[in-house]
């Protein structure tokens, strides 16, 4: 048992610590972002051990899990707070790209997260603490308090799309 | 690294059940057992078999000082979430908060032709 423990944070570890998840034997993530950049996503597929530590989303699953976090892109602050431009509806698609954001998902703020998972489960994020056995899909968006503008998000737990994203704000006065 | 993991999973267990602060929109379905000792609304939980919920809380504003009570926070939102099958949620929400909400619901029709154009489940088209 030390020596699959041991296993799982070596190998895991220097696999997917910087998104936020540590999985043994695999885990494959992708960054995605849309044209506009108002909007960033991670995938994050896994199966196997996994341990999740997104503030959002956190515990720990053996089996299998599927897990896209959304996130504000860097051009989301800025004063002309609209809806998405329907004369360019393509600029709020998330496509995939090879940039590695950087991101440390463990603390960074998520605005919405949808993840499917079977085997067994155990919760221990803010929204939920337990223990699931069997299949369970969660989708779920949530926005600070002091959040000033538009959020637009359109996604499917069960297609391997990413969908569509768009965050813009106002600094608070 | 693990420090921060135990730190982490601490945290987060302290804190749960801790969204006051926040807008959130949750939709949950558990095929199996599930064992939830403090959900969000406070209360504890033993589902077997089939188990889907759905809510939302929406903060209220810091209070002033000398008033009573305080206004929930401005928002528009639009929200159209699909369960198909077991595995499959189609999520949607179009939420403008603060002045943004203002906005959005003077240029209504726009909004209705945003919702018509873009709310179709994550398919590209």
């Amino acid at each position: 048992m030390p020596f699959f423990l041991l296993m799982f944070l070596l190998l895991g570890g220097t696999s997917g610590c910087t998104a936020g998840v540590i999985a043994f034997p695999s885990a494959d993530i992708k960054y995605y972002e849309t044209k506009d950049r108002t909007g960033r996503a991670v995938k994050i597929q896994a199966w196997g051990i996994c341990l999740d530590t997104n503030a959002a989303d956190a515990g720990f699953i053996i089996g299998g899990t599927n897990k896209i976090y959304y996130f504000e892109g860097p051009n989301s602050l800025g004063k002309d707070v609209n809806l998405p431009d329907l004369e360019h509806p393509d600029s709020c698609k998330l496509k995939c790209t090879d940039q590695d954001f950087g991101y440390d998902l463990a603390t960074l703020p998520t605005v919405a997260w949808v993840n499917q998972s079977t085997g067994i489960m155990i919760h221990t994020n803010p929204g939920r603490i337990g223990v699931s056995l069997g299949l369970s899909t969660h989708a779920a968006l949530r926005l600070p308090g002091d959040f000033n503008g538009i959020l637009f998000i359109d996604t499917n737990t069960g297609k391997p799309l990413i969908g569509k994203l768009y965050i813009r704000k106002e600094k608070n006065k | 690294m693990i420090y921060r993991v135990i730190i982490l999973a601490f945290l987060t267990l302290v804190l749960g059940g801790c969204q006051e602060n926040h807008l959130v929109y949750v939709h949950d379905m558990n095929l199996g057992i599930a064992v939830t000792p403090l959900t969000s609304g406070g209360t504890s939980k033993l589902s077997v078999g089939f188990d889907r919920e759905t809510f939302a809380l929406a903060p209220r504003k810091k209070e002033a000082k000398g008033k009573d009570g305080a206004d929930a926070m401005s928002m528009a939102a639009l929200s159209k979430v699909k369960a198909v099958g077991l595995d499959e949620i189609q999520f949607s929400h179009v939420i403008a908060t603060g002045d943004a909400a203002s906005t959005v619901i003077e240029d209504g029709n726009k909004l209705a032709e945003v919702i018509k154009n873009f709310f179709n489940g994550g398919e590209n088209d």
